[in-house]
């Protein structure tokens, strides 16, 4: 699979070649993959009796532990379904969470305001997504200090412009000047008026999820919100085994809605799991398959994504640590369970911890995405900008996951084969000792044959020098930099804008401005 | 006394030597508490510390008792103290998370023995903390950490849980009579709740009665100052050295 050539900007130039001619070819492209088709296949770490083994012993929790689902209605929908309730402690008998669990569909359309920007998820379908939930930014001066709005806004441009993002997401970091009761809908329009790429729904309140269905309904329709999916809401489980209040309110607006939920226990492995990768697994996929379950109470056949990723916990500190082996194998283990449950599902890609867009980063990033691409993940989060295990996002580090998600791309599309007679005419035409660098097959095909990356440096040491002998970081800061310059905001009906500034206006006027 | 022994042969070479596992000890594995003088006795309650035996805690603390120890000098001397070397070695990433829960529980133990008995005796409090996370926010990983090197410090810690509103944490107070308020919070939706447990605080008086420490990795100074705390403490063996200092404070205060 290679890399969709660029839309080449229109312009009037006497035979529309030369200097500007290609400069526009080569230029910013605005330019958008499509879904990610993995054409490669997907490596199974362990034998299909180990994956039925962890299978099995979820399946065991759910029916001897259970689980709780803190929530009236919740607990009342458990029981008319026949599960075996006592007060929030929900035990779930293997062949109605099954039978629950088989009723999601394993693929489904994820709509675009933009319809060329639309994307699948499952199956073969992937798609890489912007990070979430930074507290922090380390900027443009590479300085670290909490996010403004301003921040959030450069950082759903920047997903707009990225080729290989699928979507904005939504709180890529958090904009903290703006009083809390009112943030989600900033947020949320940011993500709308910059891009017009698929975002990510609010879930902290019911209110806040009510909104964010509202501002969908102006932009793709009331009716259409109903039913299409147009975002993906992400609803952690509190491991070990609680579903608590403000995820379930959230799941019920959003599942009602025929919108996808990523059913995740963000589980610190050693803090909120056993310190067992295998038994961490078998514990999280029972958490995910009774959220998954869950959904399908509320409305059968809305499709969802089985969610997790883990991480380890630094033994050192409690803290959450980032690309390790042991990451990269639980991966294996939960791309072969969604296989088997025929699920969408969702792990993450570039969720380091380190603090810097330095070597560790890179090492962690590589560790991690090469276990999210062969072990066949659908919804490939936390791609871009993530830093020290999330409380930070960077423009350098956004800039420069970008570039290699471009990479990561053409990888798991698998290698193609339809130039292989032209490439082998072309050993008969250079024959011994001359070189390819002017055949007519390399002048043909050396765009697309080669990752060409911008950020990454392979010039010559002088010239890297004679540049400024800049390392990556710098580098990835300055790529940022230029792409914002060169941003273009994404056409947007006026009548929908104005229709989202009004909802906005009005529901400031009936929101507190601080915590209560 | 075979678990000790166990539990000595585990630790790696590279590690800090345990005083106990010196040539002689090792030869003879059966160490009897009530034999040893005073000065090693101390030590061996350091090294049981570091090992988290709780059992040989609780039994070295009633010996030193029996001996007639203040309870005082036994909760500094042999319990603080073996404490902090066990805070310092988790701070050089010596000792590892689950091991120092291990300690802190042994201390614990060691606590609950002497804490009627300093009350007795009047002894300086040692320092009481309610600690919860607030409205809104179930992240506890942090707080428990907190929590349980408190107590490794010989701090009575009140923790109540996730999710806590103003009101939880006034009757905890009215309940417990604390020195020390604690709060946690992981969410910059949540954070700002803090303010609102201060300023409840203030409305009814009380503020100035309490030291009021917060944490979590989206705060930093700079906002604890802005909700009016008395410290932001960055992590866990912060928070004692924090907790230590005010508890100081107040002793001083009441001294003079
Ligand atoms: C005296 O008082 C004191 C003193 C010192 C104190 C103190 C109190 N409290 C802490 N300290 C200090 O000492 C401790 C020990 O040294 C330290 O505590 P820490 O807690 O900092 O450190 C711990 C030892 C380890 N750290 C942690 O445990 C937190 C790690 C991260 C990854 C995290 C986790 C694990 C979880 N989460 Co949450 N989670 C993240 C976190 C990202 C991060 N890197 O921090 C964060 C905080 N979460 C976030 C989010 C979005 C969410 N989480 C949620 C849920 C969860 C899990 C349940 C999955 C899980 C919590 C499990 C649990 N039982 O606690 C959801 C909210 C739930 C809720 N209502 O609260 C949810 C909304 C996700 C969702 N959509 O479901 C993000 C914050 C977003 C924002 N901008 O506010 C986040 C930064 C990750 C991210 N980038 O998305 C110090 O801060």
């Amino acid at each position: 699979m290679n890399a969709p050539a660029a839309e080449v900007t229109e312009h009037a130039s006497r035979r529309g070649g030369g200097r500007l001619g290609r400069k526009a070819l080569r230029g910013t492209p605005m330019a958008s993959f499509p879904t990610l088709v993995r054409n490669i296949p997907a490596y199974q770490m362990v034998p299909d009796e180990a994956v039925e083994l962890i299978h099995q012993e979820s399946l065991s929790i759910l029916e001897e532990v259970g689980c709780e689902f803190r929530d009236d209605e919740a607990i009342a929908l458990w029981k008319a379904a026949g599960a075996d309730v006592s007060e929030t402690r929900v035990r779930i008998d293997r062949a109605l969470l099954m039978e629950l669990v088989s009723k999601v569909p394993p693929e489904f359309m994820l709509n675009a305001r933009n319809p060329e920007r639309s994307v699948r998820v499952g199956g073969k379908n992937s798609i890489f997504v912007p990070m979430y939930g930074a507290p922090y930014v380390r900027d443009l001066d590479n300085v670290r200090r909490y996010g403004t709005l301003a921040d959030l806004q450069n950082f759903h441009k920047l997903a707009y412009m990225a080729p290989a993002l699928h979507s904005s997401s939504s709180i890529i970091c958090e904009p903290m000047e703006i009083a809390v009761p009112k943030r989600h809908l900033h947020i949320i329009h940011s993500a709308l008026k910059h891009s017009d790429k698929p975002f990510m729904g609010i879930v902290t309140s019911k209110d806040r999820a009510e909104d964010t269905m509202a501002m969908a309904g102006i932009v793709f329709g009331e009716d259409f919100v109903r039913d299409n999916p147009v975002l993906v809401a992400i609803t952690n489980c509190n491991s070990p085994l609680v579903w608590d209040a403000t995820m379930l309110d959230a799941m019920k607006v959003y599942a009602r809605h025929n919108q996808p939920l990523i059913l995740a226990p963000f589980a610190l492995c050693g803090a909120s799991t056993s310190a067992s990768a295998v038994g961490a697994v078998a514990q999280v996929n029972a958490e995910a398959l009774a959220g998954v379950a869950f959904t399908q109470l509320l409305r059968p056949g809305s499709p969802q994504i089985y969610g997790q990723f883990m991480v380890t916990v630094d033994m050192k500190t409690g803290a959450p640590m980032g690309g390790t082996p042991e990451a990269a194998q639980m991966m294996y283990l939960m791309g072969a369970l969604a296989r088997k449950y025929r699920l969408p599902w969702r792990t993450s890609g570039f969720h380091v911890g380190s603090k810097l867009n330095d070597a560790q980063a890179g090492y962690e990033a590589n560790m991690l995405m090469h276990a999210a691409i062969l072990a066949g993940a659908n919804y490939i989060w936390h791609s871009a900008g993530w830093l020290e295990a999330g409380l930070t996002c960077g423009y350098s580090k956004f800039a420069t996951d970008c570039e290699q998600l471009v990479g990561w791309y053409k990888y798991a599309g698998g290698l193609p084969f339809d130039d292989f007679k032209e490439a082998m005419a072309a050993i008969r035409e250079v024959g011994p000792q001359g070189h390819f660098l002017g055949t007519q097959h390399t002048l043909e095909h050396f765009q697309s044959a080669f990752f060409m990356p911008s950020i990454m440096d392979f010039n010559s040491y002088e010239q890297w020098k004679a540049e400024g002998a800049k390392d990556h970081d710098t580098r990835g800061r300055e790529k940022a930099r230029n792409m914002l310059a060169d941003y273009e905001e994404p056409k947007l009906d006026e009548g929908i804008a104005d229709g989202l500034k009004d909802l906005i206006a009005l529901r400031e006027e009936k929101l507190p401005d601080s915590v209560s | 006394m075979t678990r000790r022994h166990l539990l000595q042969k585990q630790v790696p070479a590279d590690r800090k030597p345990l005083k106990s596992a010196s040539a002689s000890n090792m030869a003879d594995d059966e160490i009897i508490l009530s034999e040893l003088s005073d000065e090693e006795l101390v030590q061996q309650m350091h090294d049981d510390l570091y090992d988290g035996l709780k059992e040989e805690i609780e039994e070295g603390t009633n010996i030193l008792l029996e001996r007639g120890w203040a309870p005082y000098k036994v909760l500094t001397e042999a319990l603080v103290e073996g404490m902090r070397i066990v805070g310092e070695d988790f701070r050089d990433g010596i000792l590892f998370v689950p091991e120092v829960l291990l300690s802190a529980n042994a201390m614990k133990a060691g606590m609950f023995i002497l804490r009627p008995l300093l009350v007795a005796t009047g002894a300086p409090k040692q320092g009481k903390m309610v600690i919860g996370t607030v409205k809104g926010d179930i992240h506890d990983i942090g707080k428990n950490l907190v929590g349980m090197m408190m107590e490794g410090a010989g701090f009575d810690v009140i923790d109540l849980g996730i999710n806590n509103a103003v009101e939880k944490y006034l009757d905890a107070i009215e309940q417990h009579q604390p020195d020390i308020i604690g709060m946690s919070a992981l969410l910059t939706t949540t954070m700002p709740y803090m303010k609102v447990v201060i300023d409840t605080m203030k409305e009814k008086g009380i503020r100035d009665d309490y030291v009021v420490l917060v944490g979590g990795a989206p705060l930093n100074q700079e906002f604890g100052k802005a909700v009016g705390a008395d410290a932001y403490c960055r992590d866990a063996a912060v928070a004692v050295e924090t907790a230590k200092d005010f508890m100081k404070r107040k002793h001083n205060v009441r001294v003079s």
